[in-house]
């Protein structure tokens, strides 16, 4: 773990890393945005970032998938992508599951065929109903889901963009999504243990 | 699952996900996730359920490599470290094959 001033790091501190871009590490076809919940690991030295310590990562991915399967917005192809990966899916298997035909599935999946609302509704049920817990927590109602109005994304200027904040004192997440502004709450969760706070 | 000759380990760090789960990521193995075209989710998958094929214990905690495969079916390859005094997990470097 050498640099460039050449000495070793090894003196590692963390400290809390606010607007972390977690979308390149979640595979993610849209930003996310974290304020808290990410541990910055530096070298005490020579002040070099050397990595994220990210404190409940099942649960980000659970929170990140459940909140796009949520949102009204189209999914294109790489989101639904990303939703099949977030619930570990064998492309074939989720297929088999949305009675779908998996030579088509690839296609919604490469943007080659738009997936049609009956099946996206399906597929954002699939992802509810595969992270309930998390889906509980955030107060989202299965059937709400099914019946919801999907707006298409050519009618929408702005991109599906998720700001996920951590209040370490009562250890509240707050989110904030689709373009919400500053300060406005749009969802909130509570969970994780204090314990485990970075 | 293949067999595997470290199943105190495996079955550690499979449980390990299931009730603590804090990871730590180096910032080698993330560029490695971002040239490979890995994601957390996938790596996630092969921590909790591949199959460990090396460990080797100390009095820190132990270094291991976990063999899995994604939903696309690639084979994944971390490599990673347990620290006990903190209690987490470290990786250290993600490989795709095939």
């Amino acid at each position: 773990m050498g640099n460039q001033s050449g000495h070793k790091c090894s003196e590692m501190h963390v400290r809390e890393c606010v607007g972390f871009d977690a979308s390149h590490l979640l595979g993610a076809p849209f930003p996310v945005t974290l304020y808290g919940g990410v541990g910055e690991k530096y070298c005490g030295k020579c002040g070099a970032v050397k990595g994220h310590i990210i404190k409940d990562p099942m649960e980000l991915i659970a929170m990140v998938a459940v909140l796009r399967a949520c949102d009204d917005m189209k999914l294109n192809g790489s989101e639904v992508k990303f939703l099949r990966k977030s619930m570990s899916y064998k492309a074939k298997d989720l297929a088999h599951k949305l009675d779908l035909d998996p030579a088509h599935l690839s296609r919604i999946e490469n943007d080659k065929k738009p997936m049609s609302l009956v099946y996206e509704k399906l597929l954002r049920a699939a992802v509810c109903l595969k992270f309930i817990e998390t889906a509980k927590f955030i107060g989202v109602d299965v059937s709400h889901v099914l019946s919801m109005n999907i707006t298409s994304a050519k009618c929408v200027s702005k991109i599906f963009d998720l700001h996920l904040c951590l209040v370490e004192k009562d250890n509240v997440l707050r989110l904030k999504s689709h373009g919400a502004a500053d300060g406005d709450l749009v969802r909130s969760w509570e969970g994780g243990d204090p314990k485990l706070a970075i | 699952m293949e067999r595997t000759k470290y199943k105190d380990e495996q079955l550690w760090l499979h449980e390990y996900f299931d009730y603590i789960g804090i990871l730590d990521v180096d910032l080698d193995a993330q560029i490695q996730m971002t040239h490979s075209g890995t994601s957390l989710p996938e790596v996630l998958d092969v921590l909790r359920n591949g199959t460990v094929v090396c460990a080797e214990r100390d009095y820190n905690g132990c270094e291991f490599t976990v063999k899995g495969r994604n939903c696309d079916g690639k084979d994944i390859i971390v490599r990673g470290v347990f620290h006990a005094d903190m209690s987490m997990v470290r990786v250290v470097a993600i490989e795709k094959t095939r």
